[in-house]
């Protein structure tokens, strides 16, 4: 049987969170933001996972449909918006938005 | 197969980190898709076979291919160089294949079949879904239609800009 300490698992989707806010902290395009999200999305994801695993309960695997979820219609309305926002003012940058 | 997590653990970290640094949004897109699949053998390894599936098809499949879209879309002016890739870049992809198919023979030998003891039951999941999460079901189902009812209207939105700026240049559509 294999097992996998909680604590690594853990750590693994921790080290992904953080590059995942590193990624929002660092850029300034929007949908290098919108990466960035997914990526800490997904850390939460694998986050849940992990421990729905270690402690044999099925409600991290329903946390994760759920992720998938929100993440799906998330993406799906941003992606509009900067469809919208780049053909509106012509960038992608962020620092660029005031009104 | 602890080793084999911990390898595509420590894959994914790495793909994260040079998708979160690297400048060119398309390469950001790829290696976040890289690092997605990894993630996803993962969880494979610590038997959460559904999780891993709907990792690999919803995650990398459907979500990091509207982003594809979206870049297409977009027509972001390429930056860097366009010429071949170097040998060093194919060397590391000679490598990976290497790798993946090393692994692959590795996998599907009879001996490293999964362990069906702590894997739950995807009947369970989804009676559990349905009978003890009707409410999370409904919400979330909620929250879909909602995404789809906004990204209709905001794309009406987007045809009528395109229409009133026929004109444009960039306007391909």
């Amino acid at each position: 049987m294999l097992v996998i300490p909680l604590e690594h698992i853990v750590i693994i989707a921790g080290l992904i969170f953080a590059l995942g806010l590193l990624g929002v902290m660092r850029h300034t395009n929007i949908l290098r933001l919108l990466l960035a999200v997914e990526a800490m999305f997904n850390a939460a994801a694998f986050g849940f996972i992990g421990t729905a695993v270690h402690f044999g309960h099925i409600d991290g695997h329903i946390m994760f449909l759920l992720i998938l979820g929100v993440a799906s219609a998330e993406v799906c309305i941003a992606l509009a918006i900067v469809l919208n926002y780049d053909r509106l003012c012509k960038t992608l940058d962020i620092s660029l938005m005031r009104d | 197969m602890e080793i084999l997590f911990y390898f595509h653990a420590l894959v994914a970290v790495v793909s994260m980190a040079y998708a979160m640094m690297v400048s060119h949004t398309v390469h950001a897109l790829l290696a976040l898709i890289f690092s997605l699949l990894s993630l996803s053998v993962s969880m494979y390894i610590i038997a959460a076979p559904l999780a891993a599936v709907l990792e690999v098809v919803v995650y990398a499949g459907a979500i990091m291919v509207l982003f594809a879209f979206a870049i297409m879309l977009l027509q972001i002016p390429a930056v860097g160089s366009q010429e071949p890739a170097s040998k060093a870049s194919m060397l590391w992809a000679v490598l990976a294949c290497a790798v993946f198919f090393g692994e692959l023979g590795w996998v599907l030998e009879p001996s490293m079949a999964m362990s069906k003891l702590n894997q739950p039951d995807i009947k369970e999941i989804a009676a559990s879904l349905f009978q003890d999460y009707g409410f999370l079901v409904e919400l979330a189902s909620f929250v879909l239609l909602a995404g789809l009812a906004s990204a209709v209207y905001v794309s009406k939105n987007l045809m009528a800009l395109t229409r009133h700026m026929g004109g444009n240049a960039r306007d391909s559509t």
